[in-house]
């Protein structure tokens, strides 16, 4: 049968107005999206070096060859025409285009009607699970992968079907188009889509055997099966080889370096009526309108013909429900379930709806569900369902679209030119950078400049074990990872040396205080606001850095091939293309066009089942809406405006926060942000609230007293806090009773003080040769007093004092390495909080090395489920240290000197040290820290420990605190011994001998303060603090 | 392949191979050097011309400071000369050659230009401590025009001046460089030094000399009032800190400032030195005190322990207690003169109850402090309410809250 063929033109209408409304949108949403930008870094990595797979810029180097290249080597390619972001852009142009078309050609391989087909595409231009994929998550390469995986399909039917070798090798070649942009999609297309395509066509030709689908009995069935066995296996044998063969380099790759991280918690494996959140977006969204007529592609796709269809469907649905039941768990096993990303799944179910919902909606307006609903219900009951219908579907199209709007994923963006300059100047690109705060934009900041990274956004390529052993996927936003995140990062900022990392890019000041403690410092603000914090003592990059080779023949075979496929698919298709298109040609019918029955009549009970699903629907949105609203009501119950008032405060939402307030109380706004205004300080400018638990005490009709516990997670460490508040309920709304503020004031209003300034001219003479030789200045000498290796409940730590005997401030890095009996290695670290790293001439700090290992490297370890920043792993020694070796190292500080901090009205009673730290200077004490020295009868260090205020001192003020000391802990001392103990690589004793040697021995160090008893009779109290805005 | 062309081909290898071989033939020939200078000097062209009756041309090797190299002759009239290339002949030191596989071999040297056209000089430490046994040292290599070290003996001059006198110290180049020690002096200040030999200088170099480890000294305090009202600051200066030499030390030099009281705890507070004087500064205690404050130099300076005597505000105030509203009221509190003490004062209310105590801390506004008992944590019942400020405690017993 031949067919005069006119053009689709609901294809058409669906490919210009995707083209124009997507195609628009991208520019808007795709560079905020979490993956595009992953992408462009990729694309730009084979723009400059096309077949050298091994990236020095993230993670200390990684192989491309982790990722197909193919889209990433399209959007290179076109990166020479206009740009990186221009191939992005076109990329995702072509991506639009190919979804639309793919959904066409599968929608009528499955419908087996133009008309439905052409209903499919143009609603898959608004499918809530591509809007959703394309401007939220920004998968090319899977939106490409499944497209060109979607074109397949009707050319593997025809394979199967008709046995033309044609369409063989167009099948052929496009699975290896798809196996180069996207490793997943073919595999589990293979299962999903293709094994169900096998059984579709094997039912086709069953069916061409009897006159109806009723007569395909299984025997029949087999028969055909074994008709077609050769072809089916033959398929799947060729289309095995070009998906290992395509990305060979890939499957080595994977071989070799296995994926033996932590797994990286993923929203798609969370309870979705626990986490609503996960729910919404892995789940509400990609199914969007497709939930309304579930029952419908339910009840098609388990007809006879499309059972296969029907079962894979349904897998797909279970295992995107992800941990909501133990089902997927179950299925995929505890490994597969804890590395795959469910929600493919579930965009896979939705996309293979996709064909049934244009079939829906076509015979929902033109065949007989229109007449069914008609004749039952009537006319008008048909146009308002449609109406509602359509607005459900704008409605969840406009907001998946506008999801990235209301709760942005992303920063705002960031100006990374500054910080392309800054790296490009004085030789700044010699050592590793880091990023913090940035988002998925840290990837386009490295796209553009050449100096690398120790943190990279694509997690499956980690290597450091600091980062492959904790379930975080970058040091970059550690802070929404908890203990895990905070902690990885505290060790790249305590032993920076390690990775040759020098410079922190700051976006984000909550982690500042741990960079100060941690011994940075804060280099310039760049004109985009960024905060460059530097860190001294660390040598530059060696100019050859180690790489991971692999054979000539693997990079020129990923080098070449991905485009290969691309051309060879495109000159295999192009004449159907063209014929289909352009319909120059009287083409034959395709093999699926030609035997179609009638629809199975929509019957009653389909109707029935739809209306009680859609209500069920309807009630159980309701159901949750209500409970949203119970919830978030926020002045309904005590509870709730606490919450809502701690929430507001959390997000630096003052003025909301001043609603929650009893108007009564007399506090004014102004007054309000006043106070909030001077507040500052560890809790309220660098906690963030993790866990908030509110207690009814007593609640009378308009009062209650409610005790709330807070839990803060701070850069430093975890602060808990009860506080007892007060709500009063006014005209049906609860407020929360004002606290007292303090009232200290300082004598006088206008303050002056002196201070010496140091500077460093740096490069003295503007030249980009090696620093000159008069430009150095000398390392400042340090003493170490004295230091002992000790052990405390098995932990081994070095402690002991250093003083700065230069005339210069120095900037402190102390290293001490463990050794045992034999002198063998045990461990080596920095020391970190517990150190004044800056100290003025003549000044002292007590120190303490803690020895962190590698935390959870042992698989075996339990990973806490609380979150503690202060807590560490220790190393696990084989042998009991004896022997330690302090390298200490002193470099010319010319910030951080702020010493005007007091201890004032102390006293000691039963262990617990109460005071009042006296701010004496200018600047305001952002994180105040004590450090505490515990001294043994005969006035020797044995112990040092931390304190760190949770408030802070404004200048001319006091605050108190109040802490614990150690009563009876039990130190060992295991060695006194200072003969290894260096500065700037000179042997302490001598360097200390030429220039304090005339230290007369009655003067003392330090008055010590007693203590009340307990294994320490004496204590030594040293204050440090971490200013936020230096002035 | 057949067996033949096998046959064939290592039968050519074979012969081949024997040509090889005749390379390593040591020359028979004869080569007589013509006119070969032992020394040469750095700026002129060298060539070495022999005189031969071999009809081959061997190569000469040349060994030189920086390596070696090979020069291929050219024949004229029964000679063969070598020219030795610039970048040899330019560079001062001993030169080896010989004929390549023949038994001739050679030497000479090189001298540097006499023509000095820099001077390389390095100074380091860039600072010493003034203590007449610290030092400093002055490393200087005198240059021609081609990088060339000049030769042993070469006179050297080194210039230093220091404040208002001047010196040299006049030495030569030994073992490529010539050098000189820069002890410090006794006083603080700048040692400018710069050397020079023939016409040539260097550039002026600097090497700071600072003050050493200070000495002991004396505190003096200031305030403006002797009472306890935990408002006021008192300061403790320091007299200028002097190292053994009688210099101020460094701007910047940390004194820590610890405060005995009379109960024992040590307070502290920290200055920097400006001009040698640290200026510390103390809150005023709030209640009557005796302190005794002593400035240290960790481990290397102390000063003398002063003593400063801190009066009590007040001597007594009121407490009211309000069983309706739950409060407890304390003030006024009034100080010295009778003026309403400044906000902030500390005042304390222990509660003790039967079962249980319970302590708030809270700062006076306008001379008041009222404390607010929360029933939920304190129930109603009988309680001892002990008020302590500025170092008074009143008690009031048994009330009915």
């Amino acid at each position: 049968m031949k067919l005069k063929q006119k053009t689709n033109k609901l294809l058409i209408a669906a490919l210009v107005i995707g083209i124009a409304f997507h195609g628009s949108a991208i520019f808007f949403t795709l560079e905020s999206t979490y993956d595009a930008l992953i992408h462009l870094f990729f694309a730009e990595h084979y723009a400059t070096s096309w077949f050298e797979p091994w990236n020095y810029k993230w993670y200390t180097g990684f192989t491309v060859m982790s990722y197909p290249p193919l889209v990433h080597q399209c959007i290179a390619l076109l990166s020479y025409v206009g740009g990186l972001k221009f191939g992005l852009f076109t990329v995702a142009l072509i991506a639009i285009i190919l979804f639309i078309t793919g959904v066409y050609r599968f929608s009528l391989l499955i419908t087996a009607s133009r008309k439905a087909a052409g209903y499919a595409a143009l609603l898959a231009v608004f499918s809530s699970s591509f809007v959703e994929t394309l401007h939220v998550f920004g998968q090319l390469p899977s939106i490409i992968g499944i497209s060109v995986l979607m074109h397949s399909l009707p050319e593997i039917y025809l394979w199967l079907k008709t046995g033309a070798y044609r369409y063989y090798f167009t099948s052929l070649s496009l699975i290896a188009v798809t196996v180069t942009s996207h490793h997943v999609t073919p595999i589990f297309g293979m299962i999903f889509f293709i094994f169900p395509l096998i059984g579709m066509v094997i039912m086709d030709h069953a069916r061409a055997q009897v006159s109806s689908f009723k007569e395909v009995r299984f025997g029949i069935f087999f028969n055909s099966f074994l008709k077609l066995f050769k072809r089916i296996v033959g398929f799947g044998f060729s289309s095995l080889v070009i998906i290992v063969g395509c990305i060979l380099p890939y499957w080595i790759n994977t071989k070799n370096n296995p994926i033996t991280q932590v797994p990286i918690p993923h929203g798609s494996r969370d309870n979705f009526l626990e986490v609503t959140s996960s729910g919404l977006v892995f789940f509400l969204i990609p199914w969007g309108i497709l939930l309304v007529i579930l029952p419908y592609i339910f009840f098609r796709y388990y007809s006879k013909r499309f059972l296969f269809f029907g079962i894979s469907i349904t897998i797909l649905t279970v295992l995107g429900t992800g941990g909501t039941t133990p089902i997927p768990k179950i299925v995929l096993g505890e490994n597969a379930f804890n590395i795959l990303t469910l929600d493919r799944f579930t965009l896979w179910a939705s996309i293979m709806s996709i064909p049934l919902l244009g079939e829906f909606a076509y015979r929902f307006m033109h065949g007989d569900i229109r007449e069914l609903i008609q004749g039952k219900l009537g006319a008008m009951y048909h146009r308002l369902t449609g109406a509602v219908l359509a607005g459900l579907f704008v409605f969840m199209t406009i907001f998946t679209m506008t999801l990235g709007y209301f709760r942005p994923s992303q920063p705002a963006t960031i100006k990374m030119l500054p910080i392309v300059n800054f790296l490009n100047q004085d030789q700044h690109d010699h050592w590793r950078y880091l990023t913090l705060g940035f988002g998925d934009q840290m990837a386009w900041l490295a796209a553009q400049t050449s100096a690398l990274s120790v943190d990279g956004n694509y997690h499956s390529a980690r290597r450091l074990p600091e980062l492959t052993t904790r379930p975080i996927e970058r040091l970059e936003n550690s802070k929404f990872k908890g203990v895990e995140g905070i902690g990885s990062l505290q060790q790249f900022l305590t032993v920076p040396e390690k990775y040759n990392l020098k410079y922190i890019f700051s976006n984000d000041k909550f982690y500042d205080p741990m960079l100060y403690f941690c011994g940075w410092q804060r280099l310039e603000q760049l004109e985009n606001g960024i905060m460059v914090w530097e860190k001294m003592n660390v040598p530059p990059l060696s100019n050859i850095l180690p790489l991971v080779d692999v054979p000539q023949w693997q990079k020129i075979l990923w080098g070449i091939i991905p485009v290969l496929t691309v051309i060879i698919a495109f000159l295999l298709n192009i004449q159907l293309l063209l014929t289909r298109m352009l319909k120059y040609k009287i083409r034959k019918m395709p093999a699926y066009l030609r035997n179609i029955d009638a629809y199975t009549p929509f019957k009653s009970k389909l109707l029935h089942t739809i209306h009680i699903w859609a209500l069920l629907l309807f009630i159980v949105t309701c159901y949750g809406m209500y409970t949203f609203y119970l919830k978030n009501t926020t002045q309904r119950t005590p509870e709730n405006v606490v919450l809502a008032y701690y929430d507001a405060i959390d997000f630096k939402e003052f003025e909301k926060a001043y609603l929650y307030l009893n108007p009564k109380s007399g506090l004014e706004l102004n007054q309000y942000m006043l106070q909030i205004s001077v507040t500052d300080g560890l809790l309220s400018s660098y906690a963030k609230l993790d866990n908030i638990e509110t207690t009814v005490l007593k609640q009378t009709q308009n009062t209650a007293r409610l005790r709330v516990e807070t839990k803060w997670i701070t850069p430093l460490e975890k602060i808990q806090k009860t506080e007892y508040l007060i709500a009063i309920k006014q005209d049906d709304k609860w407020f929360i009773e004002p606290e007292a503020i303090e009232t200290d004031l300082p004598p006088n209003q206008l303050f002056t003080e002196n201070k010496t300034v140091f500077y460093n001219q740096g490069r003295r003479r503007i030249s980009t040769e090696q620093t000159y030789h008069e430009d150095i200045l000398k390392q400042p000498s340090l003493e170490i007093l004295n230091a002992r290796l000790v052990e405390n409940k098995n932990h081994y730590f070095i402690i002991g004092e250093v003083q700065n005997i230069d005339n210069v401030p120095a900037d402190v890095v102390l290293k001490g390495t463990l050794y045992d009996e034999n002198n063998v290695q045990l461990a080596s670290y920095n020391s970190k909080f517990v150190v004044k790293h800056k100290l003025m001439p003549k000044e002292i700090s007590s120190f303490k090395i803690s020895f962190e290992g590698i935390a959870w490297n042992n698989t075996n370890d339990s990973i806490p489920k609380s979150f503690n920043p202060d807590e560490y792993t220790p190393v696990n020694f084989k042998n009991k240290p004896a022997v330690f070796n302090i390298q200490a190292a002193g470099n010319v500080a010319n910030t951080d000197l702020y010493k005007g901090i007091a201890i004032s009205n102390l006293s000691i009673n039963k262990g617990l040290i109460k005071g009042q730290l006296f701010n004496s200077g200018t600047q305001e004490l952002t994180v105040p820290q004590l450090i505490i020295s515990y001294y043994d009868s005969n006035k020797k260090l044995v112990w040092v420990d931390y304190n760190f205020l949770q408030e802070a001192v404004r200048p001319q003020r006091k605050k108190n605190f109040e802490f614990q000391l150690l009563m009876d802990t039990q130190i060992n001392i295991l060695s006194t011994n200072m003969s290894n103990c260096f500065v700037n690589g000179l042997p302490n004793e001598s360097l200390a001998e030429k220039i304090t040697g005339n230290r007369s021995a009655n003067t003392a160090f330090n008055i010590l303060q007693k203590t009340d008893g307990g294994t320490f009779p004496f204590i030594k109290l040293e204050t440090n603090a971490y200013i936020g805005i230096p002035k | 392949m057949t067996i033949k062309t096998t046959y064939f081909i290592i039968a050519t290898l074979w012969i081949l191979s024997f040509n090889g071989m005749r390379d390593h033939v040591k020359h028979t020939a004869n080569y007589t050097p013509i006119d070969h200078q032992l020394e040469y000097a750095a700026n002129r062209p060298i060539r070495l011309t022999f005189k031969k009756t071999a009809s081959t041309t061997p190569s000469l090797r040349i060994s030189y400071s920086l390596g070696s190299t090979i020069v291929h002759g050219h024949i004229k009239d029964k000679t063969v000369i070598y020219e030795v290339p610039k970048f040899v002949s330019n560079i001062a030191g001993h030169v080896t050659w010989n004929l390549v596989n023949t038994t001739y071999n050679g030497s000479f040297y090189i001298k540097p230009d006499s023509q000095i056209t820099d001077m390389e000089t390095y100074v380091g430490p860039p600072s010493i401590i003034a203590n007449a046994k610290d030092y400093s040292m002055v490393v200087t290599l005198p240059l021609d025009k081609y990088d060339n070290v000049q030769e042993d003996g070469t006179r050297v001059s080194f210039n230093y001046h220091k404040e208002t006198e001047s010196s040299q110290t006049n030495l030569q180049v030994e073992h490529l460089i010539a050098y000189d020690y820069v002890y410090s002096t006794k006083k603080t200040g700048n040692i400018l030094l710069a050397s020079s030999s023939g016409s040539k200088s260097s550039k002026e170099f600097l090497i700071e000399v600072r003050a050493g480890l200070p000495v002991d000294f004396t505190l003096s305090r200031k305030r403006t009032h002797n009472y306890a009202d935990g408002n006021q600051l008192a300061s403790f200066s320091t007299s200028i800190l002097r190292d053994s030499y009688d210099n101020v030390v460094n701007d910047g030099t940390l004194v820590t400032f610890y405060i005995t009281t009379s109960s024992g705890a040590i307070l502290q507070t920290t200055a920097t030195t400006i001009n040698g004087v640290a200026t510390g500064l103390m809150i005023h205690p709030e209640k009557q005190e005796t302190w005794s404050i002593v400035g240290i130099v960790a481990g290397m300076a102390a000063s003398n322990a002063v003593i400063m005597e801190f009066d009590p505000v007040f001597k007594d105030f009121n407490i009211a207690v309000n069983k309706e509203k739950r409060t407890v009221t304390v003030g006024p509190l009034l100080s010295f003169m009778k003026q309403i003490i400044p906000d902030g004062l500390t005042v304390e209310l222990n509660l003790k109850g039967k079962t249980a105590t319970h302590f708030f801390q809270k700062q006076s506004l306008n001379g008041q402090v009222v404390f607010q008992l929360n029933q939920d944590l304190i129930p109603h019942g009988i309680y001892n309410i002990e008020v302590t400020a500025g170092g008074i405690t009143r008690t009031l017993e048994n009330i009915l809250l």
